[in-house]
């Protein structure tokens, strides 16, 4: 596999979440930088756009956009264990791609 | 329909993602759905004439055909007990798509699939009822069309590409039955009708049918033409070349699918593209709403749609092979059903271009229609002109008094209750048969009144005076019932401008509504 840096994974993300806002409503759209909060935690009080529904819809787009991209293509994205974990690898965006780079170390 | 549409989905899937892709289509529509797996308790509890929505979108699936099979249910019958539910709804089925699986291979259920699909398609016919294949929605978007992972993850079995596709075509359905379908294909000539340039390559050099593949493409291109022709859609030719060179092509090759009598009328000249549409537009006296354009030049699309909104101008595929698929693809001419008037349509305005032609000759206009021998014939509504007087009531835009819009069953209630009537018009005149173009309808009032509920003519007989000899004909019933006043309402809508300026000027009728 090629190596990829954050920044490309970044990159990567940033297109599923353009593929992922079309179907958003104007105020339920994601931004794209790094410190986005997904979804609403309780205890917590960063407020995040997402359901249950449009978590999935996420990381299904986050999925297709890492197997339509060569450098990410062998990266295994189990969206299953990332819902399992999701109060950690989906904090924001930026846990997801970290999450994302160490897939791809391994 | 009421201003802001109401929506109401239905199927044992999770919705949100197909509500989503609908909120695309109607921004400010109300959507609301049963509760997942409410869909069989819903619709065994529901009750004749119950629902107050304007459209109903019920998609059954093959879980669904196992569950309706283990509860001993007929699910055709479950599922069409919404026609009498959503009374004065538009409803949408998509059928049930037949799954390729080795564990079918057994005919019984395929058939059984097929037999729901056949009898929901049947008993569909002539009601408030659309029936859509799912098929296309599926094949465009491939193997990632049906999600597993989708499906396990969230209760969704379809990709959110597939919803998009399928509120699409529930939009075109929709504008179908509101009469908002596409009303006239304007083409360009080279390389969009057929292969090559006319003018460089010359008659014999271009691509239309033949042992070629980019010919062949080019024949059934011209041949799906036809079939929209035959739709009711009417042609015209949009293109810049010499018109004695481009038309020969029409005449001298032998490839060629379309004719020129296919095309009702024809700008074929150097001058701005958009020009020359806005003045075809402009002669068919059709709004600029109702046309499509097809143009392989990316360059001259840019510039019509820029010129003229309003206008539909879909990116036309790179690849010519692709031609057949993408017109086959365009659902904006759909229509709940073809009528005799639809299939004669382009004759219609030829006839109606001969009138103009006429009408040049003559000093006065009133002159110039007394030479026409116009004869109306007034026939109540029956079951033989049933189909023809919804589709005028349902498709009539511009003069039109109060735009309701009514379902046949509707309308044929309407005007067999007491002091109800609804009268079509017929219309001929020494060029031609135009055959039903206007519907009346009126009631009497329980102050001995007679108000209009529908007044509604084609605009393709504007202009001949039709009108006022509908008008005439109220006058008469009045007389003949000894009402005291004729009552109107103008209901105002974006289009009916014409039947504001007619009636404006009318002192035998009583308006309740201001102009």
């Amino acid at each position: 596999m090629k190596t990829i840096s954050t920044e490309e994974i970044y990159e990567i993300v940033y297109t599923a979440i353009d593929d992922f806002n079309e179907m958003q409503e104007e105020d339920e759209k994601l931004e794209k930088k790094p410190a986005t909060v997904l979804f609403s935690r309780p205890g917590y009080t960063e407020k995040g756009v997402l359901d249950s529904m449009g978590i999935v819809n996420l990381l299904i787009s986050v999925d297709e956009a890492l197997d339509n991209d060569e450098r990410t293509v062998d990266i295994s994205f189990d969206v299953n264990h990332i819902l399992e974990k999701k109060e950690s690898i989906l904090q924001n965006i930026g846990t997801l791609v970290d999450h994302i780079y160490s897939l791809s170390q391994k | 329909m009421s201003q802001q549409i109401s929506i109401f989905t239905l199927a044992s899937f999770n919705q949100q993602n197909f509500n989503a892709a609908l909120k695309k289509e109607w921004k400010d529509a109300n959507i609301t759905s049963v509760e997942y797996e409410q869909m069989f308790p819903y619709l065994l509890n529901l009750n004749p004439n119950s629902e107050k929505k304007d459209i109903c979108i019920c998609w059954i699936s093959l879980r669904d055909v196992f569950q309706a099979m283990a509860m001993k249910l007929d699910l055709a019958e479950l599922v069409l007990k919404l026609k009498d539910s959503f009374k004065h709804a538009i409803i949408i089925l998509p059928t049930i798509d037949s799954p390729s699986f080795n564990m079918f291979q057994g005919q019984e259920l395929r058939n059984l699939l097929y037999k729901i699909n056949l009898t929901l398609a049947e008993k569909s016919i002539g009601t408030n009822v659309a029936v859509l294949d799912p098929t296309s929605w599926l094949v465009k978007h491939g193997a990632n069309a049906i999600s597993s992972q989708l499906w396990y993850l969230s209760k969704t079995p379809l990709h959110k590409n597939v919803f998009i596709s399928a509120a699409d075509a529930c939009k075109s359905t929709i504008n179908a039955f509101t009469g908002r379908s596409k009303k006239v294909l304007i083409v360009d000539l080279d390389d969009t009708l057929w292969g090559g340039i006319v003018g460089d390559d010359g008659i014999e050099n271009l691509k239309i049918g033949g042992h070629d593949g980019i010919g062949e493409a080019f024949a059934d291109f011209q041949m799906w033409i036809q079939r929209i022709k035959s739709w009711g859609v009417v042609l015209c030719i949009c293109s810049k070349n010499d018109e004695s060179i481009a038309l020969e092509v029409f005449d001298k090759h032998s490839g060629m699918i379309l004719k020129k009598s296919d095309f009702i009328k024809w700008k074929i000249n150097w001058d701005d593209k958009a020009k020359n549409i806005a003045e075809l537009v402009k002669e068919l006296n059709v709004g600029m709403d109702s046309v499509v354009f097809l143009d392989d030049n990316p360059a001259e699309r840019a510039r019509v749609r820029n010129a003229l909104p309003g206008i539909l101008v879909p990116d036309m595929p790179d690849d010519k092979m692709e031609y057949p698929a993408f017109i086959r693809s365009l659902n904006c001419f759909n229509s709940t059903h073809i009528s005799e008037e639809d299939q004669k349509r382009s004759e219609l305005y030829k006839d109606e271009q001969t009138r103009s032609d006429a009408r040049v000759s003559f000093v006065s206009v009133d002159e110039w229609i007394k030479s026409l021998n116009i004869e109306l014939n007034f026939e109540e509504l029956n079951d033989l002109n049933l189909n023809r007087a919804e589709q005028l009531l349902n498709k009539t835009n511009q003069m039109n008094l109060r735009t309701r819009r009514l379902s046949k069953e509707e309308l044929k209630n309407w005007s067999s209750q007491k002091d109800h009537w609804s009268y079509v018009v017929s219309v001929k005149d020494i060029f031609g048969d135009s055959g039903i173009t206007g519907l009346l309808g009126f009631h009497i009032t329980a102050e001995g009144n007679i108000f209009l509920d529908d007044f509604l003519m084609s605009c393709r007989v504007m202009g001949r005076k039709i009108e006022d000899q509908m008008l005439n004909f109220v006058i008469e019933k009045s007389k003949y019932f000894g009402s005291v006043k004729i009552v109107g309402e103008y209901l105002p809508t974006e289009k009916n401008k014409p039947v504001k300026d007619f009636f404006k000027e009318k002192k035998d009728i009583i308006f309740n509504s201001t102009f």
